[in-house]
């Protein structure tokens, strides 16, 4: 049984057992609460004064209409938040679940899974501010928000991709998860989170050459209910099949030495 | 057909002493400079942990492996859990698997007693019915009774091995893998547990056991494996092979 055998039937095995990954996802945000009253609602709580909060102070910054800028907002710091933690929870993975492993025949790449869909819960927390904000301010929802449900595969399929990378990577060298955290304050900033890309006069590049920058827009234009143009969709999705093959790449090869450096 | 085959299997693994070794920066500094900056992160020493062993294990073997600390015996069980992977030679392994090597691991401290069974059960793919009888299993052998409703980390070491070595010990696989259990615990749990293994051991359809123990081996094996600097020394019946290692091992000065 070589690496080869080992790395494919790992991720087969992986993805047949999806559901599992999903409770145990599930039970990872429920035992991140055990203590607490309000349970995960904490999570939804805590975002939306942050949005809020911008909300007032960044309209007032550029003098931009209260009412749109909290909808953008509220679209765009959840994904931000799911982006986020591929940079800062992703690269520990390995290292935090070799217990499991250890103890356990599991896929290992299920540990991946578990994490990504566990953002993806959190993502759903989240989006409920938006879908308040929109029934506060009177914003229809319509049919074409349901595209937002393949834009978050994509999104998370690149995020699986770079999240399997940088956990390998993470085992091996363990300042990447310091150098990823410091990174994706950084990227905050360079990313049209908090500003829109109309209010930037100059320096463009900032985000057109910020590969974020289409995930970001992908998966916030369907929750805002705007066009997105047709070579978005496509770049994102060739980019995060791209991911994908990548950190199966990067985990087909390191396989063998990643027992001895978790 | 259960079975696990090795031939001509190396196994070598990186040593990083410093910690240096493990950061991302020192690695780029060391490739951009072609290795004149950071020198020691560029040549990490690697340990060669098993060196050419061929072996064949087919349902109905019980392997005990002995042999002096470091002699490969948990690389050796690494390796047949799917763990650890040879860098030279085939390892083929047939069956499905339960590893006790590090038993304190894979429990959830915040969890009591009883989520940690249903956690643990469903990692195991064990079903809704199933789960009933493991806990009815798990809390008559631990004898745990209303501690199982409170979170673990309220539990003395001896009740969380009592849990753990219930649990690992409670779905049936074709292949056991055990290393030196049984260090913790009172003497009747002591009592209990090497029934219940022996029960355990007696339904799998291959045993490897790590030990140091002669008695042990021969109680529990049919045939033994002596490992020395991964190397294959011996290889019988757990009485000859202990004889052999007990009389013929080198003196503790000469290994060191």
């Amino acid at each position: 049984m070589g690496t080869t055998a080992v790395a494919f039937r790992d991720l087969g095995g992986s993805l047949a057992r999806l559901p599992l990954a999903l409770w145990l996802a599930w039970d990872d945000i429920h035992g991140k609460y055990r203590r607490t009253v309000l349970g995960p609602l904490w999570i939804t709580i805590g975002q939306a004064a942050v949005i809020c909060g911008f909300a007032v102070v960044f309209s007032g910054l550029f003098g931009a209409d209260p009412a749109t800028y909290l909808l953008y907002l509220a679209a765009g710091f959840p994904i931000w938040a799911m982006i986020q933690q591929y940079f800062v929870d992703m690269p520990a993975t390995f290292v935090n679940t070799r217990g499991l492993i250890e103890s356990y025949e599991l896929p290992w790449l299920l540990q991946i899974w578990r994490r990504a869909l566990g953002y993806v819960i959190l993502f759903m927390h989240h989006i409920s501010i938006l879908l308040v904000a929109m029934l506060i301010l009177g914003v229809p929802p319509t049919l074409s928000m349901l595209l937002a449900v393949p834009a978050l595969f994509i999104v998370t399929l690149a995020g699986v991709g770079f999240g399997l990378t940088v956990a390998v990577l993470g085992a091996r060298f363990r300042d990447l998860q310091h150098a990823l955290g410091v990174a994706a304050s950084f990227l905050l900033l360079f990313s049209p989170v908090l500003w829109r890309t109309e209010q930037l006069q100059t320096n463009q590049w900032v985000y057109q050459f910020n590969p974020l920058y289409y995930f970001l827009r992908l998966l916030r234009d369907q929750l805002l209910q705007l066009p997105t143009p047709v070579e978005i969709w496509i770049g994102t999705a060739v980019g995060a099949v791209a991911l994908f093959v990548l950190g199966f790449v990067t985990f087909w090869v390191s396989r063998r030495n990643l027992y001895h450096w978790m | 057909m259960v079975g696990v085959s090795l031939s001509d299997v190396v196994v070598r693994y990186p040593v990083y002493s410093s910690g240096r070794q493990r950061s991302i920066l020192s690695a780029t500094a060391n490739r951009v400079s072609f290795g004149r900056v950071a020198q020691d992160v560029g040549r990490i020493p690697t340990v060669t942990a098993l060196n050419g062993l061929s072996l064949e294990l087919t349902e109905g073997m019980r392997l005990a492996l002995i042999g002096r600390n470091g002699s490969g015996k948990t690389t050796f069980l690494k390796m047949c859990a799917g763990l650890v992977l040879p860098n030279e030679g085939t390892i083929r392994i047939n069956g499905t698997r339960a590893a006790i090597i590090n038993p304190s691991a894979g429990l959830d401290p915040d969890k009591t007693g009883l989520e940690n069974i249903e956690y643990i059960g469903r990692l195991l793919g064990v079903s809704r019915s199933e789960r009933k009888l493991l806990v009815e299993d798990v809390a008559d052998f631990t004898e745990l009774g209303d501690f199982l409703t409170l979170p673990i980390r309220t539990y003395s070491s001896g009740m969380t091995v009592r849990l753990m070595f219930a649990l690992a010990t409670s779905i049936e696989r074709d292949i056991l893998i055990v290393d030196e259990i049984i260090g913790a615990g009172d003497a009747l749990f002591m009592e209990k547990a090497a029934k219940r293994v022996r029960s355990m051991f007696s339904r799998a359809k291959i045993l490897i056991l790590a030990t140091h123990s002669g008695d042990v081996a021969a109680q529990l094996c049919t045939s033994a494996l002596w490992l020395n600097s991964g190397k294959a020394m011996m290889a019988g019946t757990p009485e000859e092979v202990w004889d052999a290692y007990v009389h013929q091992r080198a003196p503790l000065g000469a290994v060191a």
